[in-house]
């Protein structure tokens, strides 16, 4: 390889097949400066070796997109992580390789030694298997047995027990009472048990270990992409930028097949954009003037230019990407409750396997050894130590996939219980947008409204005024100019031809903007944040599912009155300031409910706290704001529904595991000390319950 | 039987081979993508 030689790896996207595979390779090889390129389906990942003067990443990554293949660079955190990974596989590997190998041979050695004893066995020969048997096992038991026997030392080490510990001492037993048999030129060895029940462990673990990882490979993906370079418009000029050297207020161009580079507000043309990366919604949405865009999201057609709201580290994709990375990191740290029960359980096995050596030792050693041993092995406590970790995970899987971020696993073992769920109104129920509900034209034609509104709200950014824009610009209305000044709090005024104009609020007025020409009323409008058209609906589902509902809002009572009736909400405040609704919600837990909030992160901060899980409403906003363990990463309410059918999935899921596992112990226990199980039966039933329980986690998606 | 002194140390010297082999394709990474080899053939 040469010298100057550098390794880049790539998560990519969008790679289903094989045919994928060759022409993700074929394009990579076929870029300046690629030495070699190998991608792992498996993983979803492409490893470039290549000379780092003449390979251009943004470039190559671009034409990787337009073949329609999502890719980024993974950071050197994630490359830690990836090389940890494949090198702790290839290990497991290689372990359970030799362990099944010599499993096989000792096993064919020890049918040779029991047929043997029925049809008689020349002792020399008898010796000679039982001698091989012994020198085949002792590699596997002491390297392969070491993937048990070092964690297990280091958690004792650390005065925990873990399930590894009753496995390390069921093995170790297993195999000095065999040496111990064997040199005293007793019957019988168990040769054959120890090596079959290291090579079933770690088939169970392989197969963990690799879902594990597929799971992390999805999670790192989802962070999505966000392009290297930008083209921006400063002082009238187009240049090219990295991402790094956008600031706030940068105007973007933007183009199909790129991707958006920060967050911000799209000001001029329209554009689909594909949002599939950031909120999991998988058909690309319109978006027009002053429509939010997303970092990381790709614009699937048109042109636009867009406004730079937030960069680097403050933009949605980067707060998410961080927020996911905490939520994996706080599952890999141990002390979770799944954990101490885990480990509570393993103390048990030891204490019970010792109980029942004590029982069988007047029957003699090598019994109750076996008996012990039996007990240490067959017990299960996967669901615990396995399978709820993984459940959760397949959880954050499916949520996010499903517009649903789940940050914590008890407010998803909560969803399902909640008795009551709080909604605020604006940005929640509603859109969080002003929408015209109701306009009077006093004696004037729509032409004169229309010239005076568009030429007194231009340039103003109040969102009544841009819905005014919106309503008048297109009716062709001659074009006025006028000095125009801002009346502060209540509107705009010029003087147009000798008259004055204005428009804005009026005291005593009954719409909520007016349009006044020298004092006489021409027009006015009342607003309304509209309801979102999906609400009814949900609101329908809720109420079967037989959740209270309660509608809180900040805004007058009579608004909230309204929007109550129209969704159909009974019990419903308004006037709640932050913290009236988090005592609302208290209150409400008084009376032993258990209390969701759904709120839009802004001002229900409070509450959300308040709250037995808080659910924050996806908008670019809230997700740095949100102190809600649930977050919805679609716009809208559609995620709601997700979130608790995960929630229910979850608890499913959970339950089911632990009653196999209980079930699997109730059986599987007294069977072993009773002692009609014999080591290498209990070997094969312990791996066969942990796998049931794992792939059973691994189907929470089908519960949904 | 005295067969066996020569199928022991035969099969013996088999299964190690295999082993072998099986630990140089490991560590030649020919197991870390299980999902596109799988499928390869497809392509031809």
């Amino acid at each position: 390889m040469d010298a100057t030689a550098e390794e880049v790896l790539l998560s990519l996207d969008g790679l289903h097949c094989v045919s994928c595979v060759n022409r993700v390779e074929q394009l990579l090889r076929g870029r300046p400066g690629v030495l070699e390129a190998a991608v792992n389906l498996t993983r979803k990942q492409a490893r470039l070796s290549v000379r780092a003067q003449e390979f251009e990443l943004p470039e190559a990554l671009e034409a990787l997109a337009q073949a329609g293949f999502t890719a980024r660079r993974l950071s050197e955190k994630q490359v830690r992580q990836n090389e940890k990974d494949t090198r702790e596989q290839r290990a497991l590997l290689l372990k359970l390789g030799i362990s099944g190998c010599v499993a096989a041979n000792v096993m064919l050695l020890s049918i040779a030694l029991y047929i043997g004893q029925f049809q008689g066995i020349e002792s020399e020969f008898k010796r000679l298997f039982q001698g091989l048997s012994f020198v085949l096992t002792t590699p596997v038991v002491l390297f392969c047995g070491s993937h048990f026997a070092i964690p297990a030392w280091k958690a004792l080490s650390n005065r925990q027990v873990t399930i590894d510990v009753p496995i390390t001492i069921g093995l170790g037993a297993t195999y000095l009472l065999s040496v111990v048999s064997y040199y005293r030129g007793t019957e019988h060895q168990y040769f054959d048990t120890a090596t079959a029940f290291v090579f079933a462990l770690l088939v169970g673990r392989y197969l963990q270990s690799l879902g594990m990882s597929r799971v992390r490979n999805s999670l790192d993906l989802l962070l999505g992409l966000r392009p290297e370079r930008a083209r921006v418009l400063r002082g009238g000029a187009e240049v090219e930028v990295g991402v790094e050297a956008l600031e706030v207020g940068d105007l973007v161009l933007l183009e199909q097949g790129l991707g958006v580079p920060a967050d911000g507000t799209l000001m001029e043309g329209e554009v689909e954009v594909d949002e599939s990366s950031m909120t999991g919604e998988s058909l690309p949405l319109k978006k027009g003037p002053r429509d939010p865009l997303l970092a990381g999201t790709q614009v699937f057609s048109g042109q636009a230019a867009m406004r730079v709201d937030a960069v680097g580290a403050k933009t949605t994709l980067s707060r998410l990407a961080a927020l996911i990375e905490e939520t994996q990191e706080s599952r890999m740290g141990e002390g979770k409750l799944s954990g101490k029960v885990a480990s509570m359980f393993s103390g048990l096995i030891l204490v019970i396997a010792l109980l029942v050596f004590f029982w069988w030792l007047p029957v003699g050693l090598e019994k109750a050894t076996l008996v012990a041993v039996s007990v240490l092995v067959i017990t299960c406590p996967c669901a615990l130590g396995l399978a709820l970790p993984l459940a959760y995970w397949m959880a954050v899987r499916t949520g996010i996939e499903r517009g649903v971020l789940v940050k914590d696993e008890a407010s998803l073992e909560q969803t399902p219980v909640l008795t009551d769920l709080v909604m605020d109104k604006t940005g929640t129920v509603t859109v969080g947008r002003p929408e015209l509900i109701r306009e009077e034209h006093h004696r004037r034609s729509e032409e004169e409204i229309s010239a005076l509104v568009q030429v007194l709200e231009k340039e103003c950014s109040h969102p009544f005024a841009r819905t005014l824009m919106n309503r008048y610009s297109a009716s062709g209305a001659p074009e006025l100019t006028a000095e125009v000044e801002a009346v502060p709090g209540r509107g705009r005024r010029a003087l147009i031809e000798g008259r004055e104009v204005f428009i804005g609020t009026h005291s005593g007025g009954t719409g909520d903007i007016e349009l006044t020409v020298d004092g006489e009323r021409w027009a006015c409008w009342s607003f309304e944040d509209a309801v979102r058209p999906e609400a009814p609906v949900l609101i329908e589902k809720l109420k079967d599912r037989g959740l209270r509902l309660h509608l809180l809002s900040g805004d007058r009572q009579d608004r909230t009155e309204r929007v109550s009736q129209q969704i159909g909400i009974e019990n419903y405040a308004g006037n709640q300031l932050p913290d009236d609704k988090a005592r609302r919600v208290a209150a409400l837990q008084q009376e032993g409910a258990v209390v969701g909030l759904l709120g839009d992160g802004v001002n229900d901060g409070p509450a959300l706290a308040a709250a037995d899980v808080g659910a924050a409403m996806g908008h670019a906003a809230s997700v740095a704001t949100a102190s809600a363990p649930v977050l919805l990463l679609r716009p809208g309410l559609e995620p709601v529904m997700a979130w608790l059918d995960l929630g229910k999935a979850y608890r499913k899921t959970v339950s089911s595991s632990l009653g196999l596992s209980v079930l699997y112990n109730l059986i599987a226990v007294p069977a072993a000390a009773s002692g009609v199980v014999s080591p290498l039966v209990a070997a094969i039933a312990m791996p066969l319950a942990s796998l049931a329980v794992v792939v059973n986690s691994l189907q929470l998606s089908r519960r949904l | 039987m005295e067969v066996l002194y020569i199928l022991v140390p035969a099969a013996l010297f088999l299964s190690g081979l295999a082993v072998t082999m099986f630990v140089l394709a490991v560590k030649n990474g020919q197991f870390d993508d299980l999902d596109a080899d799988a499928m390869r053939f497809l392509d031809d």
